[in-house]
């Protein structure tokens, strides 16, 4: 029976690859500028993003402006994740419980001392800069959530989680979300669409497309700190199994 | 057969590539035993839809979607990658990590039940409960 | 030659995917997904996609290989297949 069942999921595999070998053939040639794909809102972005958000990065631009509601859902999607690993691994358990062996030498402590202020700073730059190259919210969160991880790795769970406490690191994610939320919130009060960055410009009192490429850098500022929190919790709930309270 | 060779094997060739991945991952997904396995080949189904997205946004020649200021008002489109797919893929690589903890949770808790991570051995074991 | 350079990094990264799934050791395992990982950062970097091969490369080579070693210390280091 169940040899039987594995010999027709090979099968199965195997006409589902022809079917798709076979679709290849009518797909438009790679790389050609001239496919359907290259005719649709792409050049649109490509044409004004510069232009009407001071913003050279034009994905980054994209990201956060053009397709902002996206955007918004899928971080509103890692902060659920978030939530559904600490429900999964939630235990009452004690942390002292939690055995640990930190047998990290004297080099190692003192270098990743050194180490994790530039990482940080690393960080922040490429939140900064993510207009100018590439980088953005996203990756900005996750090198900060890796440097927290790096002192997880080598100071001990224990002693990062009396610096870095779940509770507290859960209210900066939905910290994080409510920022992309209520800059969303605050242009339609103002008379605009949801997230329509131009509507801020009463308030901070510059020129539109400043005033938009400004917009663009606080929703990232949100997206970042909600990545960077659930990169953390993840790792914590993996490596106690959920046995964090002290 | 030798315009195949010819059109499909080197002009379509990431195409190809992306279908060997995603038939990769979905043999790990359904045939493997082990459930860590399976979360292998879920990640390798997931980059291999990126790598077919960023394929087909891809211009030969073409820049990096990163315009020089001032430059927008004498703008030309061949000179620069379509950013639609890749903003796209990008969201889509970081659910793909939330989504994967999501799974190596639920992988931890299935070894606390059941002091395994083969799928044979979990559904011997639930069936010795049945009976 | 950028095509070559594309040949051979798919190639590359086939193999590598076959590797992943195929050994024993659930730690070779995820090592090797780590490095499919940086091959398909380099693939995007190739294709133009620098956002895109940025992410993956913290996300898909850095904080997930993390999780997956943390999730295996708690589980078993051995798979059947």
């Amino acid at each position: 029976m169940f040899k039987v069942s594995r010999l027709l999921v090979i099968l199965l595999l195997l006409i589902f690859g022809f079917f798709l070998v076979s679709g290849i053939g009518e797909l438009p040639l790679f790389g050609n500028p001239s496919n359907p794909v290259h005719k649709q809102a792409g050049n649109y972005y490509l044409e004004h993003a510069e232009i009407e958000m001071e913003s050279p990065n034009v994905v980054t631009a994209v990201l956060a402006d053009y397709r902002a509601v996206d955007t918004l859902l899928e971080t509103t999607v890692v902060l659920l994740a978030g939530f559904a690993v600490m429900l999964v691994l939630f235990s009452t358990g004690n942390i002292s419980k939690f055995e640990e062996v930190v047998n990290s030498s004297y080099i190692l402590k003192i270098s990743t001392k050194l180490l994790i202020p530039p990482v940080q700073l690393f960080a922040l730059y490429v939140l900064a800069h993510g207009h100018h190259s590439p980088g953005g919210g996203f990756q900005c969160g996750v090198i900060l959530g890796s440097s927290l991880i790096l002192q997880a790795l080598v100071f001990g769970v224990k002693e990062t989680l009396n610096k870095y406490p779940p509770k507290r690191i859960i209210n900066v994610a939905i910290f994080g979300v409510l920022i992309f939320y209520s800059i969303g919130l605050i242009c339609f009060i103002q008379g605009g669409n949801f997230l329509d960055y131009s509507q801020l410009q009463s308030i901070l009192s510059t020129t539109e497309s400043h005033t938009r490429s400004l917009g663009i850098l606080f929703v990232e500022i949100g997206v970042s700190l909600t990545v960077m929190s659930v990169i953390y919790l993840m790792y914590i709930f993996l490596i106690t199994k959920g046995e964090v309270n002290n | 057969m030798k315009s195949f060779f010819k059109n499909i094997i080197l002009g379509q060739f990431n195409y190809l590539a992306a279908v060997a991945l995603i038939l990769i991952g979905l043999y790990a997904v359904t045939y493997k035993r082990s459930f860590l396995k399976k979360i292998i080949g879920l990640t390798i189904f997931q980059t291999a839809i990126i790598l077919f997205f960023i394929s087909i946004g891809y211009k030969v020649g073409a820049s990096a979607p990163v315009i020089p200021h001032g430059k927008g008002h004498e703008f030309q489109n061949f000179l620069f990658q379509n950013p639609l797919p890749q903003v796209l893929m990008l969201t889509a690589i970081v659910v793909g990590v939330a989504v994967t903890g999501l799974a190596l949770a639920l992988l931890e808790k299935i070894y606390d039940e059941y002091g395994s991570i083969e799928e044979n051995e979990i559904l011997e074991q639930l069936r010795k409960d049945d009976a | 030659m950028l095509a070559l350079l594309n040949f051979v990094l798919l190639l590359l990264l086939i193999l590598t995917a076959i590797l992943a799934i195929h050994v024993k050791d659930n730690l070779t395992a995820v090592f090797t997904l780590s490095a499919y990982s940086f091959l398909i950062c380099l693939v995007y970097a190739e294709l133009g996609a620098p956002d895109v091969a940025f992410t993956e490369a913290t996300v898909g080579a850095g904080v997930s290989t993390v999780l997956f070693v943390a999730a295996i210390l708690h589980t078993t280091k051995r798979s059947s297949d």
